[in-house]
Formats: structure tokens, sequence, C-alpha cells
């Protein structure tokens, strides 16, 4: 078999350097980014040349079995011979290699080569809808968007000439006004030596301790703090609970403290600090964070300030529990992963959700994987298909939550089922993280006539009752199920059906998939049978004129494989959509059987 | 003798495998094309597979026959039986079997095998521009639903536009009824192409039986020359390189064919097989022309070969 090898791999070298020549000499290339053009042309001819590779293969080894059967085939006189199972051992261990080599090429390589070419295709279309964004919005004076587009404009096409005036226009324009910190010169606020804040993991008595110490050194903010939170985890009959709520007030009083003498700027200061504070106490997180960052805005003094540290951080912790910053999505669209997202969520009672997703980023946040989610659409449906609500937000920030941090009436509401294990929790609304009043709130539209009987739902979070596993497989959709990874396709194939995708469709690619190496090992074995049969005579030599039938062979080949593997695909396809999850069976048992008469024909080979 | 009989019995039996498997597909591909998701499935039609039958029996005969030049070619021993059995064969296919059942196949009512039928609800559908979701499919074909436009890459938010009582057309998805069925199960140009111009000659062996049995042996001479590939066996001594010549001659000739029916062919050649067709009494005088000399070229260098070869073989016998 070392002369069907060393056919194989001569005839593989110059299919490959013929189809990238043939690439270079096609004009017809898409638009692309100046310099991309040559890795295109390069990639293009080798996804030419992963086309034909079955083919290429299929030709060398029937030209190379033809071959080498030559030598021995008189030693072959009777069926099932030494000789002939010798020749299929070497065959069998050949084709195995050769399927190997064929998946690999289609199921890895041609994948990846493919992400590539569509990305090289999208980046100048990318380019130009970053471009004209940009430059609308720095001819309408929006200075901040237009610096966001042409700073995204730039990373894809670094020296172009509108894009750098746009981004450093809007740059100056911005930094006039003071929006942009330079952090070349931002000095660092050196928050080390305030205390942590972090009370979640403490007891009654460590926060009473903190409390005791705090008013020992009259630090009113610290101690009030400590003792309102050993008020709220505490039980009402612990007898800490009345030490924690004297330790309060204590520390409340001299908040209050409308005897204390300070001079104008301290006391205005003051007043600012506990009235922060007191929206902070009273669940008005937003509004205290906003207060608190104004104070440290105001000047460095302030923002050393340990109270205004330590409770800047806490308002901030605490409006992050809700919503998020409109900042945190700037610049994320580049980084996007997968774009249009789309499935449907069914309900117990018949109702429907049907979602959309322009973009999703994931983004590693505090040690956590976060995914924010672009242009979130939700349409609810009836049991009758008759339209009872939407939703939409620019923009989601989307967070993986234990089931069992909800409550039975979230778990009811939302369609979310214990052995879920985690759900999809979504922040609707986003705030600015630095100027006050700008924030954005999700869009709720209702049927009228389904207001006349229920409540609108019209929070700022959402939950998909579904397992966030299941969530992340769906992202991987949008191409299709043919271009779908054969591990994601495994894990979720069985369950596309209640998400709005044909069972059908998925499952049968699913099966198509697993066979493909099976089909292929199938038909190696029969075309060595073949090459039996059609060998050259003991002694005929190689002529070198017979060469010029090999393209012949392949174009021929190829088309018998192209037939084969539509029909097996059809057949998967009938039995799927026949006989559903049994399909499994004929799909994988037909290859097999095919597989025992190629190897029973070819075991039965004589010399003739 | 018993050779010629054993062929025949192979050839019968070959042939009807054929056309039964050819069928069976012809059943299921029209089952496909039929299917909805999320509606019950059913593996036999009556009218289809009797359909399939006939449309299948010619490339079934023309496939048996190909095979038996490649039979011929493993076994050059028993050349002169091959050879009976396949001049009898082509002939009794050729000039009776095959406008039987083209005549058949012309009398049969027309298949509605496309149905613009109402999509079934609960799916996501692929278009062009986007992507449809319907919620609601009433008897009359009018449903409820969203449209998702995903054109463009980065994209504003992407536009979702919702509709309620809209008649949906899918004609796009034709000939299936479904998209999602087109997208998945679509062949290949590869595979494609050549049920086009089978289908093609079909049609044509329809019209020229329809027309008589004088234009039908003129039609036959496409089958004549298809026939006459046997005589590639003598071409080379390397019995692969026979077996592909043979099958990529019998494909050039098919194809010829198929250009000239089509229409494909330049205008020269159209305008000279009317004036000829003025004189001799057929359609297409041209194509008989050149099929009964592709036929008489083969033939006479096959046998030029064969007795070269057989000399060959024997001469250094006798020089011992």
């Amino acid at each position: 078999m070392k002369k069907t090898v060393a056919i194989i791999f001569s005839y593989s070298i110059l299919a490959l350097i013929v189809c990238i020549c043939l690439s270079f000499s096609i004009k017809n290339v898409p638009p692309l980014l100046p310099g991309n053009s040559t890795a295109y042309l390069f990639r293009r001819g080798i996804l030419f040349f992963c086309r034909f590779v079955p083919a290429i293969a299929f030709c060398g080894f029937l030209i190379g079995c033809s071959v080498s059967y030559r030598d021995d085939a008189k030693k072959a006189k009777m069926r099932f011979s030494h000789c002939i199972l010798v020749h299929f051992q070497k065959t069998m261990a050949t084709s195995i290699l050769l399927v190997f080599f064929i998946s690999l090429s289609s199921h890895v390589l041609v994948p990846v080569i493919e992400q590539k070419q569509s990305t090289a295709k999208t980046k100048p279309i990318l380019f130009s809808e970053f471009m004209s964004i940009s430059r609308d919005s720095f001819e309408k004076g929006n200075m901040n968007l237009a610096y966001e587009y042409a700073f995204n404009a730039l990373l894809i096409k670094p020296n172009d000439e509108e894009a750098t005036f746009i981004k450093e226009h809007s740059e100056a324009a911005l930094q006039s006004l003071k929006i942009i910190e330079d952090e070349n010169t931002e000095e660092k606020i050196d928050f080390s030596h305030t205390k942590s804040a972090k009370t979640e993991l403490e007891t009654v008595s460590s926060l009473l301790k903190k409390a005791e110490s705090a008013l020992a050194e009259e630090e009113w903010f610290e101690a009030h703090y400590y003792a309102y939170r050993a008020i709220e985890i505490a039980d009402a009959k612990d007898i800490q609970f009345e030490d924690a709520k004297r330790m309060a007030s204590e520390a409340w009083n001299h908040l209050f403290d409308t005897t204390l003498i300070m001079d104008s700027e301290t006391s205005i200061f003051f007043k600012k600090k506990r009235d922060a504070y007191k929206n902070l106490i009273n669940g008005d997180s937003t509004e205290a964070y906003y207060q608190f960052l104004e104070l440290a805005a105001s000047s460095e003094k302030a923002a050393r300030n340990p109270d205004v540290a330590q409770f800047l951080h806490i308002a901030e912790e605490r409006v992050k529990s809700h919503c998020f910053f409109i900042e945190e999505v700037e610049n994320l669209r580049r980084f996007e992963t997968y774009r249009n997202v789309y499935f449907s969520l069914m309900h117990e009672d018949g109702t429907k959700d049907v979602i959309y997703i322009r973009g999703i980023t994931p983004v590693f946040n505090s040690g956590k994987m976060v995914q924010y989610l672009r242009g979130f659409t939700l349409f609810t449906y009836s049991e009758e298909g008759t339209f009872e609500r939407s939703l939409f937000v620019p923009y989601a920030k989307l967070l993986s939550e234990r089931t069992d941090s909800f409550d039975a009436n979230t778990k009811a509401q939302f369609g979310i089922k214990d052995d879920f294990k985690t759900v999809p929790y979504l922040m609707l609304k986003s705030i600015s993280k630095n100027t006050r009043g700008i924030s954005i709130y999700p869009v709720y539209e209702y049927n009228p006539e389904y207001t006349k009987k229920n409540v609108p739902y019209l929070d700022n979070y959402f939950i998909l009752g579904m397992p966030m596993n299941d969530f992340n497989l769906l992202c991987e959709t949008y191409p299709g199920a043919e271009k779908m990874n054969l591990l994601s396709l495994m894990r979720i194939f069985s369950r596309i059906g209640d998400y709005g995708y044909s069972s059908e469709i998925y499952r049968a690619e699913f099966l198509y998939r697993i066979t493909y190496p099976l089909i292929l090992l199938v038909f190696f074995i029969f075309l060595a049978g073949f090459a039996w049969n059609y060998r050259l005579s003991e002694t005929q030599l190689f002529k070198f004129k017979w060469i010029i039938l090999i393209p012949f062979i392949t174009i021929l080949l190829h088309f018998v494989w192209e037939l084969i593997l539509y029909l097996f695909k059809l057949l998967d396809y009938i039995f799927v959509a026949g006989i559903e999850s049994a399909a499994i069976l004929p799909v994988i048992g037909i290859p097999v059987l095919f597989l025992f008469c190629a190897s029973y024909i070819f075991v039965s080979r004589k010399c003739d | 003798m018993k050779q010629l009989l054993s062929l025949l019995i192979r050839y019968i039996l070959l042939n009807s495998f054929a056309t039964i498997f050819f069928a069976g597909l012809f059943m299921f591909s029209c089952g496909m094309i039929q299917f909805v998701p999320g509606e019950p499935f059913s593996f036999f039609s009556k009218p289809f597979f009797m359909y399939g039958i006939f449309y299948s029996f010619p490339l079934a005969c023309i496939c048996s026959h190909i095979l038996l030049v490649l039979y011929a070619i493993r076994y050059p021993d028993s050349i002169f039986s091959t050879l009976a059995a396949y001049i009898l064969l082509g002939a009794l296919s050729w000039l009776v079997l095959i406008p039987a059942d083209v005549k058949k196949l012309a009398s049969e009512p027309a298949l509605n095998v496309v149905q613009t039928g109402n999509s079934s609800a609960g799916f996501f559908r692929k278009t062009e521009d986007g992507i449809y979701y319907l919620s609601r499919v009433d008897d009359s074909g009018n449903a409820d639903g969203i449209f998702i436009n995903v054109s463009g890459v980065s994209g504003q938010a992407g536009t979702v536009i919702q509709f309620s009582d809209t008649k949906i057309e899918t004609d796009f998805a034709l000939p299936y009824s479904d998209p999602l069925i087109k997208e998945a199960v679509q062949p290949t140009a590869f595979i494609k192409y050549p049920l086009l111009v089978y289908h093609s000659m079909l049609e044509a062996a329809q019209k020229r039986v329809s027309a008589g049995y004088a234009e039908w042996v003129c039609f036959a001479s496409f089958g004549l020359a298809l026939l006459s590939v046997f005589a590639v066996r003598f071409f080379t001594l390397w019995k692969l390189a026979s077996a592909v010549a043979a099958i990529v001659c019998a494909m050039g000739i098919f194809f010829m064919n198929y250009l000239y029916y089509a229409e494909q062919i330049p205008l020269f050649i159209v305008h000279f097989s009317d004036s000829i067709s003025k004189i001799l009494p057929m359609n297409e005088p041209f194509l008989f022309f050149l099929n009964n000399c592709i036929a008489c070229m083969f033939i006479l260098l096959g046998v030029f070969t064969g007795i070269f070869r057989t000399r060959k073989k024997t001469t250094p016998e006798n020089e011992k």
C-alpha cells in the first residue's frame, strides 16, 4: 500500500497547487480591505481543494490499488485466500487513515477557513457601516457616538484618513467638555486605607463588633452601616438584635446631631454625605450612587474621604445588582461572538415567547462570564397564537443565575423548572456611570385585550425559562445545522424542536455527520474491490499517457460521491421524518450493512 | 448459450432492481417536496411510485447497458456471449421497451407534486432577507407572526416587523412546500444538473414517440451511439482506463444530445439541420447523422483494435 499512499500524496500536492493557482487566476473577489486579498485568495484555493479532497483521495486510492494489486494477484487463487486477506487488512488500514484526514479536513479545517473568509468579507462592510454612523453623528454634533464609531473603524482599517480626522476632532471636542479623562495624567485615587465594605459573609456578631469599633472611633457612617446590616440579617428574637438597634440609633443620632459645630464647607460636605447615605439606607441606591459620585468628583480631598470611597463602592455594587452601566457596552460591537440569535420558548400554559438578539458579546467581569445582548426583542403570543406583548431594549446584560436563588412565584412566572440548574437572568435597565439622568429602560407594548384581563409585567429584569446551557447552544444555530459545531449539535438536537427549530432537520444533520466517516470507509472498500477487478495485468506497466485520465476519474468520482452523500442525506431525512428518534437504527445500520457487503465482496476476490 | 442466458437473467434482475430503486428514490423525493415540519410524513405513495417506475426505467436501461460494458471489460474472454447479449438487449431496450415506457409515461396524468400549501406555525424559516416566524396560521393561509430583517452586518437594532392576518407566500421555496426542507435537502448543482439533463432528454423522447415510430427511430440513434461505447473496451490494455473511457464517452454522447435537444448549440447547426430536414423525412437529420457517425466510428475502431490486439496476443506464440 506504500505505492497507493505515495500516489495519493503526490496527487494531493499537485491538486492543491492547481487549486491555489486557479484561485489566484479567478478574478471574482468580493470587496476586501487593502492587503487582505492575497490571504483571501490563498484560503479560497485551499477551500477549492478541500471541496474535492474526497474525490482526489478516491482517485489516488483507486489508481494506487489498481497498480499495487498487480504484483501478487496471482497468489489469490481462490476466494478468501491468505493473500487477499492481507490485502484487505492493508486496504482497511489505509482507508481508515484516509477517512480520518478527510473528516479532519471537512469538519475542522473547512469551518476554520470559512470563518476567516467570512471575517475578511465582513470587515469592509463593518467598516463602511461604522464610518457611515460616525460621519452622520459628527455632522449632527453627537461627538460621543462619532468618536466611538471612528475608533472602531480605525481598529479595522488603522490608516483611514477620514476615520482619523473624525476621531481626532471628536476627541478634541469631548476633551474640551472634560468628558473624556486623559488616562495618562489621571491620578488614581488610593483607596487602600478604606476598610472592606463586603458584608455578605459576615455574621451578626462580626457586624456588631465592627459597628462597636466604628462607634469608638466616632466613624458614625460606618457604625450605622454595620449596625444596620446586622439588623437586616438578625432575627427579631435574637438577643443581639437590640444591641444592633441601639448602635444604629446611636450612630444615626450623631449623624443628625444639630448641635455639632462645623465650618460651612465641612458642614455642606457632611450634609451632602449624610443625604447620600440616607438614600443608600432607604434603598434608593441609584440616587445614592450619583450623590457619592458627585461628592468624589467635587475635590481630591472629598474623593479621599473614607466614607465617600466606601459608600460610593457600596452604592455602585447595589446599583450593579439591578442594572448596568451604559459605558459597559461601549466599543463592544467588534467583539460580538454571535449575531442574529433567535429562538422561541414554550410555557406550560401554552403561551410562547419569541426572542431575537441582534448580537451577543461575552465578557469576563469580576471573574464571572457575563454576556451583553444587543437589540434584545421579545414577543409573547397566546396559546391561540395571538399577540400579547412585546419587549425591546437596545442592550441587555445577561447573567447566569442559579435556579434555587429564585422564589416559587418567580419560578412560576417565568416558567423556571428546578432541573434547569442555572437560567439566563437579564438586566434590562442601564444608567450612565458618570452622568445623572441618562438611563435606558426596556420598552413594553401590550395588546389592549390582554391588559383588560391581566396585570402587565413592566419590570426592569427578565428571566428566560430555559437552562443556561441551552441558551449558549442556541447561540450557535444561526449559520444553520450544516455549519454548527458537531459537539454542540449533539448536545442540542434532541431538544431543539422546543425552541422553534425543526427537530427533523437537526436530528437528520447530526445522524448524517456521524455516519459520514462510515460512508467514506464503505466507499473506499468498494473502490478497493473495483480496483482489484480492474487492476493492471501481471505484465503491464503503468503508461504515462494514462495520466490524462486522472482528471476525468476525479470528476467522475466526485459526482458519484456527491450522489451517494445526497442519497444518504435524503434517506436520513426520510427516516427521521417518518420514525423520529428510532431513525438512528436504520441510519447507522444501512452503512454498516454496506460495509460488510463491500468487505465480503473484496475478500471474495481472486485472480482470474 | 449458457453464458448468454446467464447474462440475460442478470441483466433483467439488475434492470428490475435499478428501476425499483430509482422509483423508490423518486417517491421519497416527492414526499420530501411535499413535507412540512410538524406535519406527519408518509413513506409510501403508490401514485408517486408507479410514476417513478415509468420515469426511471430508461435510466435503469442505460445504466444496465453501461454495467454490461464494464462486465465485458472485466471478463474479456467471454466477449462473444457478452456482445451477443449486449446487442440483443440494446435492440430490445431501444426499439421496444423504452419507447413503450416513454409512451406510457406521456399518457400518465401529470403528477401534482408541488403543493403551495400552508406553512406550519411555530418554526423559524429563513428567506433571502431575513427570518419569519408564524405564531398562528388559519385555514385560509392567513397568518400572524414576526419578520426579522437580518440584512447588514453590524446593523442597528435589527428590524423586527410584526404582522397579523397576512397571507404568507412561500413561492421562494418552490418546488418544495417548505423553505426549511428546501434549505436542508436541496441537491447541489452537481446533482441537479444531471437530473435536469435526464429530464430534458425524457421530455424530448416523449415528443418523438408521440410523433410516430419513425421519429422514434431517429431519436433512437442516440441509443445506438450510447451502445457503441462497448467498443471502447479494446482501447487500452488497462481495464480501469477502459472502464473510465467507456463511462466518459457515454456521458459525452448523452450531454451532446442534450445540448442539441435543449437548443444550446450554435445557430448555424440548427439552420443546417433545418435545411436538410426539408429534403429528408426527419426532424433532426443532423443529430441523426452525427449519432450514427459516432456509432460507426466507435464500432470500426473497436473492430480494428480488437483484431489488432488479438493478433498481437497470438503472434508471439506463433513465433515461438
